[in-house]
Parts: C-alpha cells; sequence; structure tokens
C-alpha cells in the first residue's frame, strides 16, 4: 500500500478545496439546484465513476450525498479530515425493510449491516423484474452455491423459469429468519415455516398444471400422521417437508443427489426415527388410497372399509329407523288409550328388582365409556384437523402432546378391558377348566355368540316392524346387544392392532413392511369413524332413546331393572329362570337414590355428549 | 464448677465442629454454583427499575468492538485477572456476562473471577447477543469491521477444495481449549481473541480456509484480515459443527 506523508496529504486537500472554489458551479451556486451543487462539491475530491455517472444512474441517483452521508455539514472539517463520517443510516428512509432486517439470521447472529450484501451501494440499480435472479447472486457471493444453483429449484430458476423457488422465496429477502435450533419452539417455528412456503407453491393447482407435478403431493401428506399432526399445531416432533427433501437437493428421486434417492432413504427417516428394519423404508408418505396401480393394498384396504362402514350403517340405520317408526305408533296408541307409562315414575327402593349386570360389569362399563369418550375427544380432532372444531377440541386436553398422551392411555385401559373380557369368555366357556359342554354353553341362552335364534330374530323384527307379526321373543342378549359385543371384539383387534403399528412404527418393521403403516392409517381412521357412530347412533338408539325406554335405560349402571321389564323385553329369559326356580336367587332391593342419581347424570351426560360428537363429526365429514 | 467448665468447653468444641461441618460443604457448593440464567427481558425491567448492572461481553474484543450491548466492559474469558480498574466498584452490582451467539459458558475464568471479588449478584445472559438483540434491545458499535463476500466451503467439499487449492492453510480461530480436543489434521489454531497480534503471521499469498465453531465467527475474522490486506479468504460452512456433523453422518 502506498503510503502518502501528511503533509502532502493537507497540500492535497487545500488544492481539492481551491479546485472547488473556483468551479463555475460553485459561482452559480445560488442559482443552481441545490441537490446538483452538493454533489458536484462532493464529487470534485470523490471524483472515481461511482460516484459520479454510476451514482448517478443508481438507485439512489436523485439523493445528494448528505442525503446518507447527513453529518458532513462543515465541508471545510471533513476536508481536513476532522470530522469523519459517522456509518450511514439507511433506516432514516428504507424504515420497513429495516425493522424487517432486524429479525434476520445475518443481523441477530453475524451482525451484517446493508452494506455487507449491498457492497457497490453508491452504484446498486433497482433489480425490478430481476430481482429474485440479482438476489440469488448475492447469496451465492457466500454460500456455497453448487448443489443448488446447478440443481433442484434453483436450477430451474435460473434456466429461466419463474414458478421455481429462488433462495427468497423460501428464505425471505430482508427477513431471513433466524432459528435456534436448541429451542423447541424455534424447531417448530422453523418446521412451519418451510412447510407453509412449500405449501404456498405445491398447493397451487395453477402453477402445478404449468410445471407439470400434482398438488396430491400437498394433498396426500395431508391424510398421513405427519401431516395430521402437523396440520393440528404440533409440529414439534413430526416431520414436514424440508426434513425429509432436504432443504436444497430437490431432486427427481431417481438422481443420486437426491435425498428421495432409494440408496439414501435410510438417512432421510433416520434423522426421526431410530432402531428399524430396512423394510421400513416402504412406508408411504404421500400415500394415494384411490390409486390403485400403485398402492394396491392401500386402495383395496381403503374400499373393504368403506365397504364396511357402508354395509354397517346401511343395516342398523334402516334397522333403527324401522323400529323407531314401529314404537312410535305403537306408544301413540298406548297414550291415546290413556296408558302411563310406569318407567317415568320415580323408582321405589322397596321395590324388589332382578339383577341383569355385576357390580364388575358396571365398572367395566363405565371405563369402557370413559376411555371410549377420551379416545374420540381425542382422536377425531386428529382425524378431521382442518375442521373449525378440532383445534378448540385439542385444546381442552392441553395441546396435541398432551392429547396423545391421554389417548394411548384410554387405549390401554381398552386394551386392559379387552383382554379381561377375553379372560371372562374363557372361564365362561370352561368353567374349573371344564371342557365338557363349552358348545352348548357357546350356543346357549347365556351366551353373546351368535345362534341360529338369532338370525329368526332379526327376520321376525323385521316381520314386526311392517305389523306382520308380532315382536320376536328374546332371551337373555338380544342379537343386537351380541352385534354390539363381538363389534368391540373385531372394533379392538383392527384399531387397537392399527393403532399399536402407529404407536410403534419402528418395531412394526421387524413384522411387517413400512407400507403397512399406510394401510394401519386407513384402517385406524375409518374404524374409528365406524366406532364412534355405531355407538352414538345405533347402540344409543337401541339402547336408550327408542320410544319404550327414552331418554335413559339405567340398568348397565344400576345393574338391575323391574320384573315387568324382564318379562316384556327378555320373556323367554323369565320363563327360563323361573322353570329353573332361579328367579328368586336374583331378585335384589332396587337402586338407592344415590345410584339413580349417578346412573342418571353419568347416562344422560355421556348420550348428550356422544350425539354433540356425532353432529361435529358429521359437520367435518360432509363439508371439511 | 471444673466440671461445668470442661463440660462448656467440649461443647463449644462440638458447637463449632457443627458449625465448620455445616460451613465447608456450603463453602463448597458456593464455589460449584452455577451463576443464574437471565432472560433479556428479565435485564431490562432490572435496567428500567434503575437497578446497577455492568454487562461483560466476554467474546473476543474485536466481536466486542464489533457489537455490544450499550456500555459493556469487554473482557475475554481468559482475562480473568486483566482490567482491574474496570470492574465495579460497588460489590451489589449486578454483573451480566454474555457471549455472541449464546449463552456464555459458566466455566469461564470471568465468572470465577467475579465471585473472588465479592460479586454476589453474577448471571449470564441466556442466548447471548443474539437473543439480546433477537428481543429487539438495541446495540452499539464501537470500530465496526466491514463484512467481505468470503466464499464457504461446506465440510463435504473440504477435501475436494483442499486438492484444488494445494497451498490453502487451515486457520482454527476457537479458544486453544476446543482445537486442543478437536481439531482438523493440518489446522493451525489462531484465536479469534488474540488475532489483532497474531494476523502478521498469517501468510499474505496462500488462500486461508477460516474455521470457528459453529460459522458466525468466520465472517468477522474474514472482514479484520481483509481489512488486514489479506485476499484469499474463505470459510468453512457451518464450522467445526457442521464438519462434526458431516463425520458423524458419514460413518454411523
Amino acid at each position: 500500500m502506498i503510503r502518502i506523508p501528511a503533509t502532502a496529504h493537507r497540500f492535497l486537500l487545500m488544492l481539492c478545496l481551491a479546485g472547488w472554489l473556483l468551479t463555475p458551479a460553485h459561482l452559480s451556486l445560488a442559482a443552481v439546484e441545490k441537490t446538483k451543487v452538493l454533489i458536484h462539491q462532493c464529487q470534485s475530491c470523490h471524483d472515481e465513476n461511482v460516484h459520479k455517472q454510476d451514482f448517478l444512474a443508481s438507485a439512489h441517483g436523485k439523493n445528494t450525498c448528505v442525503s446518507c452521508h447527513g453529518e458532513i455539514s462543515d465541508l471545510g472539517r471533513h476536508m481536513t479530515g476532522e470530522s469523519a463520517p459517522a456509518p450511514v443510516n439507511c433506516a432514516s428512509c428504507h424504515r420497513d425493510i429495516a425493522s424487517r432486517f432486524k429479525k434476520n439470521v445475518h443481523y441477530l447472529k453475524l451482525n451484517f449491516q446493508c452494506q455487507d450484501c449491498h457492497h457497490d451501494i453508491h452504484a446498486i440499480r433497482k433489480s425490478g423484474v430481476e430481482l429474485e435472479k440479482a438476489a440469488v447472486d448475492n447469496c451465492c457471493q457466500c454460500h456455497d452455491s453448487q448443489d443448488y444453483v446447478l440443481l433442484g429449484h434453483s436450477g430451474s430458476f435460473l434456466k429461466g423459469n419463474a414458478d421455481a423457488a429462488s433462495c427468497v422465496d423460501c428464505h425471505g429477502l430482508h427477513d431471513t429468519p433466524y432459528y435456534d435450533p436448541t429451542l423447541e419452539r424455534d424447531v417448530a417455528a422453523a418446521r412451519e415455516n418451510y412447510t407453509r412456503r412449500c405449501r404456498s407453491c405445491h398447493d397451487d393447482a395453477k402453477m402445478d398444471k404449468r410445471n407439470r407435478f400434482s398438488t396430491q403431493a400437498v394433498t396426500t401428506f395431508d391424510d398421513t400422521y405427519h401431516g395430521k399432526v402437523f396440520n393440528i399445531g404440533y409440529p414439534q416432533r413430526v416431520a414436514g417437508c424440508a426434513d425429509c427433501h432436504r432443504g436444497h437437493n430437490i431432486l427427481p428421486r431417481g438422481h443420486l443427489l437426491s435425498a428421495m434417492h432409494p440408496d439414501r432413504m435410510k438417512e432421510a427417516c433416520g434423522t426421526c426415527h431410530q432402531g428399524f428394519h430396512d423394510r421400513f423404508l416402504s412406508f408411504v408418505a404421500h400415500p394415494d388410497p384411490l390409486d390403485a396401480k400403485r398402492h394396491p393394498v392401500l386402495y383395496w384396504t381403503n374400499a373393504f372399509m368403506i365397504a364396511l362402514l357402508g354395509g354397517t350403517f346401511a343395516f342398523f340405520w334402516l334397522h333403527t329407523l324401522l323400529w323407531w317408526w314401529r314404537t312410535y305408533r305403537d306408544k301413540c296408541a298406548e297414550a291415546k288409550a290413556g296408558f302411563v307409562e310406569k318407567h317415568l315414575l320415580p323408582e321405589c327402593r322397596e321395590e324388589k328388582q332382578i339383577q341383569r349386570f355385576s357390580m364388575q360389569e358396571r365398572i367395566m362399563h363405565v371405563l369402557l365409556i370413559l376411555s371410549f369418550f377420551t379416545l374420540v375427544m381425542t382422536g377425531f380432532p386428529l382425524k378431521y384437523y382442518d375442521s373449525p372444531w378440532a383445534k378448540i377440541m385439542i385444546n381442552i386436553w392441553g395441546g396435541a402432546y398432551r392429547a396423545g398422551i391421554c389417548h394411548r392411555v384410554a387405549a390401554l385401559v381398552l386394551c386392559g378391558l379387552f383382554l379381561y373380557t377375553l379372560w371372562l369368555s374363557l372361564r365362561f366357556l370352561f368353567p374349573g377348566g371344564k371342557m365338557k359342554g363349552w358348545l352348548g354353553r357357546l350356543f346357549g341362552p347365556d351366551s353373546l355368540f351368535p345362534n341360529l335364534k338369532d338370525l329368526r330374530d332379526v327376520i321376525g323384527m323385521f316381520k314386526w316392524f311392517f305389523g306382520g307379526a308380532e315382536m320376536p321373543r328374546f332371551d337373555r342378549w338380544t342379537y343386537w346387544e351380541k352385534f354390539d359385543f363381538f363389534a368391540v371384539f373385531w372394533g379392538m383387534t383392527a384399531i387397537g392392532g392399527s393403532g399399536f403399528v402407529l404407536w410403534f412404527p419402528e418395531l412394526a418393521s421387524y413384522l411387517m413392511p413400512g407400507w403397512m403403516i399406510n394401510v394401519a392409517t386407513v384402517v385406524h381412521s375409518e374404524e374409528a369413524f365406524l366406532a364412534a357412530i355405531f355407538i352414538f347412533t345405533i347402540h344409543f338408539f337401541n339402547n336408550h332413546l327408542v320410544p319404550n325406554k327414552f331418554p335413559l335405560e339405567p340398568n348397565v349402571f344400576t345393574g338391575r331393572y323391574r320384573l315387568e321389564a324382564m318379562r316384556h323385553e327378555r320373556p323367554l329369559e323369565y320363563e327360563r329362570l323361573a322353570a329353573e326356580g332361579r328367579l328368586e336367587s336374583l331378585k335384589r332391593e332396587g337402586p338407592g337414590i344415590w345410584l339413580q342419581l349417578f346412573s342418571s347424570a353419568f347416562g344422560l351426560a355421556s348420550l348428550i355428549l356422544g350425539l354433540m360428537l356425532t353432529v361435529l363429526i358429521f359437520w367435518a365429514a360432509l363439508f371439511y | 464448677m471444673r466440671v461445668m467448665r470442661k463440660y462448656n468447653g467440649m461443647t463449644m468444641i462440638a458447637v463449632l465442629l457443627f458449625v465448620l461441618s455445616l460451613g465447608i460443604p456450603a463453602a463448597v457448593l458456593a464455589a460449584d454454583e452455577k451463576p443464574a440464567l437471565v432472560e433479556p427481558q428479565a435485564v431490562v425491567w432490572m435496567l428500567d427499575n434503575r437497578e446497577k448492572i455492568v454487562f461483560i461481553n466476554v467474546a473476543s474484543n474485536l466481536e466486542c468492538l464489533d457489537t455490544r450491548i450499550p456500555s459493556s466492559l469487554c473482557m475475554e474469558c481468559g482475562e480473568g485477572v486483566a482490567k482491574a480498574e474496570e470492574w465495579p466498584r460497588d460489590r451489589e452490582t449486578k454483573i451480566v456476562f454474555y457471549d455472541g451467539n449464546a449463552t456464555a459458558a459458566p466455566g469461564c475464568e470471568l465468572v470465577q473471577t467475579a465471585r473472588t471479588r465479592g460479586y454476589k449478584k453474577i448471571y449470564l445472559l441466556k442466548g447471548g447477543l443474539t437473543a439480546w438483540k433477537r428481543s429487539g434491545f438495541e446495540v452499539e458499535t464501537i470500530d465496526r469491521i466491514p463484512r467481505i463476500k468470503g466464499l464457504a466451503v461446506k465440510p463435504e467439499k473440504l477435501k475436494s477444495w483442499l486438492a484444488a487449492n494445494s497451498s490453502a492453510l487451515l486457520v482454527d480461530l476457537r479458544r486453544p481449549a476446543d482445537f486442543k480436543s478437536r481439531s482438523i489434521a493440518g489446522a493451525v489454531n489462531v484465536p479469534l481473541a488474540s488475532l489483532h497480534n497474531t494476523y502478521q503471521d498469517l501468510y499474505l499469498d496462500r488462500p486461508l480456509l477460516l474455521i470457528d465453531q459453529d460459522g458466525s465467527r468466520s465472517f468477522l475474522a474474514a472482514g479484520y484480515l481483509h481489512r488486514k490486506g489479506l485476499e484469499k479468504l474463505y470459510r468453512l460452512e457451518g464450522g467445526m459443527a457442521a464438519w462434526q456433523e458431516w463425520n458423524k453422518r458419514r460413518k454411523p
């Protein structure tokens, strides 16, 4: 570097000052526009192109020098070096950008200022339509660009595709956000931000059509566990777009550098999941259950579940409607004849009643109700994450994380009940280890296993609906009660099995391929709908809302009911017990006032809650 | 009387021993006690309540002069004994230590120095200067180092970059202890804290690859070296943290 002696320096400055005093611009100071004069004053010393032609042609060309270097008020002191210029405060004009830049990672972590990116500030031009291209060029001054400028989004962008994402489309221009990887809330915010930015293009049908890819990438992601948990507002623990696609190398799956290349899938999944078998990798992150060619098993599972739901609801809703219609007509006729229903009168403790459910069975039913409602109210917000009530309901539980814990605890309670019922069933079939006669017990009147009489009862019931016959005479368990019991058994196998696969996907990969997780998602979701709606519409009607029991049949809580109710509803059981001489041994005192109060309050609350949930579920299923 | 005196004396000794037995662990605990973490908002709240607070920037001098909380003292962690005259006289003054992008290490020698000097209210600013700025609070600049365009080399490309720049020198800017615990083969340790003294030892004509902990300080170092006339400056993107992460992924 050439060093100029101090005396020579002073002489040069004096020469500049003298030159400026002699310029015509100075002499016509009063006549000429102030802007021009000041620029000429400065340019007499700062005479490089960058301060002359380049500056005048720049975005700031209409400003004077002191517009930015405002503290230079005494030119003499400035030229003799007595007052050094202060750093330029760009925020005095660019307030909006400056306030956004305060949140920029380059400012927060690296203490960058405007001039650190806008190096050529005196010659800076407005980028106009080329803004994004200029931004890419600028970013790549420091960031190693080879992998994403030559390939992926930016490669396409630089080739002229304006739809393709440049740096600023994902990272912002002056508001590039900063996320602290050690803070969970920052990790969640980062995932939410970048996934939102991906969606802003990939969910745009017009853009997808122009660029020949499908919006299915977004909708199919939304229907996975990742997508549902993400959308319900808990991105902390699930994958967003960039977690698998790894930000920059967004390339076709077959490309060696793609994070989605089969050889690199283990690395992509391994970011979050540990200890899985290689077959875990066949999990489909964007499954389309309606695409039979690509996902045949998923397609047929979905079709089977829809058929199961359709068949079950078609039969039982018709059954329910006809039953209601028939009973309503009967009740109207009775009312006209002046008959007052006895069950509307308060029950008297002195009255002897017949024991139907033991204390153990009643407790099991209460536990079943509690765990079932917990499962529905924690699971359905996730199933219908985009419905207006989903986030409200999930927040009642204290957020998605706590709702998830409650869901799993309730599932374990239900599993415990299921296993205990299995044990009770075995004890019923083989009392004291006795094998003999098990077939008789299985198809006997005390068993919940369907038999030929049930088939006759179904036909008889339909005849009764249309007035063609008397109502069938039932024994201890009616066919719809047996269906309820077995529906839980089927449901527990389907929903519990798929639930455990979703709970422990890595462990499941040692037993089944990864795509079974996709199947489990469909089964869990559809079976949940079947179980909830079946209970809230069909079970509720058959047992409580049918006109002669409305609004509640409390015997599942009180454990006992009237003798005449038994004689009317289950005549075969009554006759059988009377013939066997067991009727007296089953007589109990009527339920006390507190038990009646509990039964009514708990039972009615459950009914109302269930019906409210039905409305919410149908609202979401039909409109979201 | 004699018995009483003896009894009293033994009681005194027992009481003394008991007190000492309580005191020794308490003293040990006090010595090991970590300073309290404090959020930026809480510090500003203290300032609003006119409490006496002294901020101490424990990053390097270059960083401190580049950006700091207004009126901070600049003391690098290794300068525990130095700058005695700068410490506040009032021992009730609250001392808030802060680093650049992270909370100052509780093991920083300055924290121990503050304790031995008798300061009772010692805090570490949570998240460091970055958290302070993120909360929207002002900073000041004493001697700003303009940043330069400095191309970053990704850890996975370091090998090929070194092959293409065979004369390159790897300059590790971290503290000596960090350098000793793990470093890239062939790197030399030039701590950022003493860069203003040691930059003259660096080669003017060789490409320099600047390595720091997380890629945030090498920008400043590159700017400083550029100001001192060095030209061929590169940075390791993401610093040693990214290098280690890449190594971990490479060898699962």
